[in-house]
């Protein structure tokens, strides 16, 4: 993820702007002083408001929308309100805009945005507070209190009167995860228990506890008793603020290939370093750097682990191979390469033992994990169904199911 | 394509006030937008409920539950879809006007189709179309300059531009600056017509910027006009931070501004838009007199104007992610956005970062900067070739090229093209190409493939073996269902030999783990006479980005043993030079602790370089790595020793800055005992040259000397295709060197 997602980008700027009956649109306040040039001649300022102030306080089409506009160099997020009543021309418009530089991104400001003219909206409703000349240089106030607290602190409380008040609270804002499948497996990159409270949601504390990098999201449903679409839900909630991440399930059978990434991962110090330690057994002597990346260049689409271990005798070495496989993963140079199995010809197999429903999933789109998942049967049970289904013609072959690699 | 867009519209205004002149499509619609949750499918409503459920007893709620449940996950109203062409060309009806201060989104179900009202005209995306205008056409100050709005959920994205206030239209000196920066190179801009150096609008722009006063035109009314479009504004959860202004970005430079540079110009040299919205005006209001629906005013207006055919074509085209060819004024003018620009817009697909290079800023530099976001274009390298797509008979460039020409100039250039064409295929190199016609590649070769893959008639491959004999892989995923690729292939590959494209994907899925012969001759072709076949098979799988092409890289490692021996040597060769300091260092050898990672020069140095920075860095980090094994509760504990590493890291990397010499002979003999690997031997440090000489020790001279020239490129990026290319050699030379130095190599296959 961009390290840009937790960066909020900075208050230039907070005015209030009225329609005034004689003057027509007007900034009454801004902060900090005079930045935004209300006469022509005005120097060292962001922009001159009489360019914008067609968006700031627009006609009635456009109250009630939340409303950005841009300079050359400034952004100006703002919710412009009109309110009817016992006003000079029967209407009230205003409009409090905050600027921010123009490639800002500000997704983070829209809800504050939205609530500061509602709180303000209330307010006028129900004591006139901004169109009362007794009450409204009370608004310079708070938008000092904008400015500062939001820019320090990225959250504000301000009271205004004895029922309403502002409180701000600016949440980072991240992508949504793409979706969980039953079949991953989520791997903790935080240490979780340090960070669980006891006020937390209930499935998140059960499902937490089993988040181990070996067991796949259903098998934590089941383990934790939850339900799969409850368990599914939080294990999205936790990749949503990216303190976990999914691998696949690991076993003897996986296959893994090398990504293009390994190019510049091969040498950055904190892979080499941390590769030895994660990957090696307690107690065994770590092995050098090249061994590990020699058997790294060695996993190849075709071969599993299981293979891949024999013929280089990675069991000596003191490897974990799951770590080992899961490190190249975490660290994106590795990659799983699945099974895709396709059925060719339709034909109603003979034995009886294979689950209904199998047979129309060979479509080559599913991959053996969520068939292994789906079926509640490892790989050496479901090979034994393929074969039974394309009818075998010995081993690695599986007859009229083939098996695609991707 | 941009999948987010929703029309484009031509405003304009006059002393009178402000007039939509045109909008395309006929009544365009933005999708609802609605901020409640998503329930999840699989749950009825009531068992969220924990509250009432643990109030109500078993029987109730499972009478609540018989109820049927409202499918709020499957209502087509209720969610968000991500907005796609196919139906958005179907929009053909309009909406009901909205006076109410709701969003113009939000009364969509009482839309009703083919309504012929005069609101047709009045009104657009629940605004009228006056206030549409009025919005759309700023202050004069604003004029000239980058227009982004957005309200609610809609974009406007723009460049308006405005009359002076004496009423004519001139070109700006800085504007036109700007201008034809973009168009200054020819080919390769979008606005460039399809013959290089042709007759375009980047000649007659730089020779009316050159002849400025006297090209005034004086407009009768015309103030300002902006073609703006109207996009969706995305779902800002979909995708990274910061995106978004990428992609308005990318939308306004190769769209928006553009168009308004062309129609602008014409405007200053013909006042075209001025007469164009005359037309288009006139038209519309007796039209909308007669009580004619809209649509008959637009089928008209094609007729009469080029721009509002132009806007219709843009549009469509950046549906359907083609090139838009339009005529403005008899200008030709192409336009189109980056094939994978909506991508900006996804969350980032962990499969996709292959494509992402941070390390490699070639394609910037290869492509120019605006083929750099949203293309996916691999590096253009003489090693690379081109693989011509299919294009339709229309856009063939052949024909066009065989058209009439009025030039001489241009005719050598069509036929250059045309030759080129011919002689290019998959199993030649760029390079090779070049050689073949007698080109030159930075300045004729290279012109020609950017401008056939921005014209989307080719793309940049990796090169084929005339014998098929590449090794393949499959990709994570394929662009269709494998049942469709599976029906099409089927269709266009009927000879009886060919195995359906299941067989050859599963025949491919695992050649790879055969330890030889695992290219694509050996494991799916295996007869010679079936090669011409198979390779239109292979032609067709890569149009498809159905196969990756693996390649070779090679990394050098030094070894214990020879490590040992260069010190060996070394320290045999002091010996015999200075027989002084002789005792003194086997004394040090023996008694210190550190011994291996003490230089035997460092003797009379000063004595904190006993232990170098490097080696105490990896005594520390030898300690914190047992720390870390001992923590069995996190997976990777990256957070409580990541930090600790970098300081030292850190601090080792200021203390080596600053003293180079001494570090990089320490650090050398520091690892004695550990084999290394030298990342890049073409920047090797002094002892690494040392050990590479070693490497060649009892070689063949022959090889050794090849070793020598080449191994600069075993750092492990650069490709098999790439050293050869480099070096001059053939395949089998590189492989002679891969063997006898096999020790001390280690090879990696992966995509390139």
């Amino acid at each position: 993820m961009p390290e840009g997602d937790s960066f909020l980008p900075r208050i230039q700027s907070v005015f209030y702007a009225v329609f005034d009956v004689r003057q027509g649109p007007k900034i009454v306040y801004q902060v900090p002083e005079d930045l935004i040039a209300v006469s022509p001649i005005a120097q060292r300022t962001l922009f001159n408001f009489n360019d914008i102030s067609m968006y700031v306080i627009p006609p009635p089409a456009l109250c009630g929308r939340l409303v950005t506009c841009s300079t050359k160099r400034h952004r100006i997020i703002g919710f412009p309100v009109e309110l009817k009543g016992k006003y000079t021309r029967n209407y009230y418009r205003y409009n409090l805009c905050f600027v921010f530089d123009r490639e800002a991104d500000l997704s983070r400001y829209e809800p504050i945005v939205r609530k500061v003219s509602r709180v303000l909206k209330a307010c006028e409703e129900e004591s006139a507070f901004l169109s009362s000349p007794q009450t409204s240089p009370a608004v310079h106030a708070i938008l000092e209190q904008l400015y500062e607290d939001l820019n320090s602190y990225s959250e504000t409380s301000i009271a205004i009167d004895q029922f309403n008040s502002i409180e701000l609270k600016i949440f980072p804002f991240y992508p949504n995860p793409s979706p969980v499948k039953d079949w991953m497996v989520p791997l903790a990159l935080i240490n979780l228990s340090k960070r669980i409270e006891d006020n937390w949601d209930l499935t998140m504390l059960k499902v937490c506890k089993y988040i181990d990098g070996v067991n796949h999201v259903s098998r934590i449903a089941y383990l934790a008793g939850c339900d799969i679409s409850l368990t599914r839900q939080a294990i999205s909630h936790l990749l949503y603020y990216q303190v976990i991440m999914m691998i696949d399930i690991f076993q003897f059978s996986n296959m893994y290939t090398l990504r293009k990434s390994i190019q510049w991962l091969a040498e950055e110090a904190h892979v080499e370093e941390e590769c030895g330690p994660y990957v090696t057994k307690q107690g065994k002597r770590i092995p050098d750097w090249p061994k590990l990346l020699h058997l790294y260049s060695r996993l190849k689409p075709g071969k599993t682990v299981h293979e891949w271990m024999k013929y280089y005798d990675v069991e000596s070495l003191g490897i974990d191979a799951r770590r080992f496989t899961s490190f190249g993963v975490v660290k994106g140079f590795l990659r799983r390469v699945h099974r895709y199995p396709l059925y060719l010809i339709p034909d109603p197999p003979d034995s009886t033992t294979i689950p209904p429903g199998l047979e129309a999933m060979l479509d080559g789109e599913h991959p053996t994990d969520e068939l292994s998942v789906r079926f509640e049967a490892g790989w050496p049970v479901l090979e034994q169904w393929l074969h039974s289904i394309g009818g075998s013609e010995g081993p690695g072959n599986y007859g009229r199911v083939v098996m695609i690699y991707k | 394509m941009a999948e987010t867009l929703l029309a484009i519209l031509l405003v304009t205004t006059s002393a009178n006030g402000s007039n939509l002149v045109f909008r395309w499509p006929e009544f365009p619609m933005a999708p609802p937008r609605l901020s409640r949750a998503r329930p999840d499918e699989s749950l009825s409503l009531s068992r969220l409920d924990n509250p009432w459920r643990t109030s109500h007893s078993q029987e109730e709620i499972e009478k609540a539950e018989v109820l049927p449940p409202y499918d709020y996950a499957r209502d087509q109203d209720y969610c968000w879809q991500r907005p796609n062409a196919l139906r958005d060309r179907s929009l053909s009806f309009t909406n009901h006007p909205i006076p109410s201060r709701s969003s113009p989104s939000r009364d969509r179900s009482y839309s009703f189709e083919k309504a012929t009202t005069p609101d047709e005209y009045d009104h657009v995306l629940g605004y009228s179309a006056e206030f549409l205008a009025t919005l759309l056409c700023p202050q004069r100050s604003m004029c000239h300059q980058k227009f982004e709005l957005i309200v609610d959920d809609l974009a406007f994205i723009g460049h308006p531009v405005c009359a002076d206030p004496d009423g004519g239209w001139r070109f700006k000196p800085e504007k036109v600056k700007a201008a034809s920066r973009t168009r200054d190179e020819p080919n390769l801009d979008n606005s460039a017509s399809p013959h290089p150096h042709a007759e375009g609008p980047s000649s007659k722009n730089q020779e009316s910027s050159s002849q400025e006063p006297s090209s005034a035109s004086k407009s009768k009314w015309l103030h300002t006009f902006h073609l703006a479009l109207v996009l969706d504004l995305p779902d800002p959860s979909s995708s990274a931070s910061g995106n978004l202004t990428k992609y308005f970005n990318t939308l306004y430079e190769q769209i928006a501004f553009t168009l308004t540079a062309v129609l602008y110009q014409e405007q200053v040299l013909s006042n075209f838009v001025e007469n164009e919205c005359d037309t288009l005006i006139a038209l519309k209001d007796s039209c909308a007199s007669k009580g004619e629906p809209f649509s008959k005013y637009t089928s008209q207006a094609f007729a009469v104007s080029s721009i509002a055919p132009a806007m219709k074509t843009i549009f469509e085209a950046i549906k359907s992610s083609s090139m838009a060819y339009v005529n403005i004024n008899y200008l030709p003018l192409e336009l189109q956005l980056p094939p994978y620009l909506d991508t900006l817009l996804h969350s980032q697909d962990d499969q996709e970062t292959d494509f992402v290079d941070p390390s490699d800023d070639d394609s910037t530099l290869t492509w120019g900067e605006h083929m750099n976001l949203g293309w996916k274009l691999p590096a253009m390298a003489p090693w690379k070739t081109l693989l011509l797509l299919d294009i339709d008979n229309e856009m063939d460039p052949h024909m066009a090229l065989r058209g009439p020409h009025e030039s001489a100039d241009d005719r050598t250039l069509a036929e250059g093209l045309i030759r080129f064409l011919e002689t290019a295929s998959v199993t030649l190199s760029l390079s090779e190409m070049a050689n073949l016609l007698g080109w030159d590649l930075e300045s004729q070769v290279y012109p020609i493939v950017r401008w056939l893959v921005l014209h989307r008639r080719a793309k940049v491959v990796d090169v084929v073996h005339p014998g098929l004999k590449t090794a393949f892989t499959l990709p994570p995923k394929f662009g269709a269902t494998l049942s469709e690729l599976s029906a099409q292939f089927h269709e266009t590959f009927t000879h009886p030999a060919i195995p359906s494209l299941p067989e050859i994907l599963a025949t491919i899925s695992t050649s790879m783990s055969k330890q030889t012969d695992s290219h694509f001759f050996a494991s799916v072709v295996k007869a010679k006479e079936f090669i011409p076949m198979y390779h239109d098979v292979v032609l067709w799988m890569l149009k498809r980005d159905m196969l990756i092409t693996l390649h070779l890289r090679i990394r050098v490692v030094a070894t214990r043993e020879l490590k040992l021996r260069v010190k060996a040597q070394r320290e045999y060769k002091t010996l015999a030079k200075s027989a002084g300091g002789q005792y003194d260092r086997q004394k040090y050898q023996r008694s210190s602790d550190y011994g291996e990672i003490m230089s035997p020069n460092s003797s009379g140095r000063n004595p904190s370089f006993f232990l170098s920075p490097r080696s105490a860095h990896n005594f520390a980090h030898r300690f914190s790595s047992k720390e870390s094994r001992r923590s069995e509760i996190s997976e990777l504990n990256f957070d409580t020793d990541a930090p600790a590493m970098l300081r030292v890291e850190e601090e080792t990397e200021s203390i080596s800055n600053s003293e180079p010499e001494v570090d990089e002979e320490d650090s050398s003999w520091d690892n004695m005992e550990q084999p290394s690997m030298i990342n890049d031997p073409g920047k090797a440090t002094p002892m690494q040259r040392r050990w590479l000489s070693a490497m060649s020790e009892g070689k063949e001279l022959a090889i050794a000397r090849r070793f020598e020239l080449i191994n600069q490129y075993f750092d492990g990026k650069k490709s098999d295709d790439e050293i050869l290319y480099r070096a001059d050699i053939s395949r089998k030379q590189l492989r002679e060197v891969l063997h006898h130095y096999e020790e001390y190599l280690q090879t990696f296959l992966h995509p390139s």
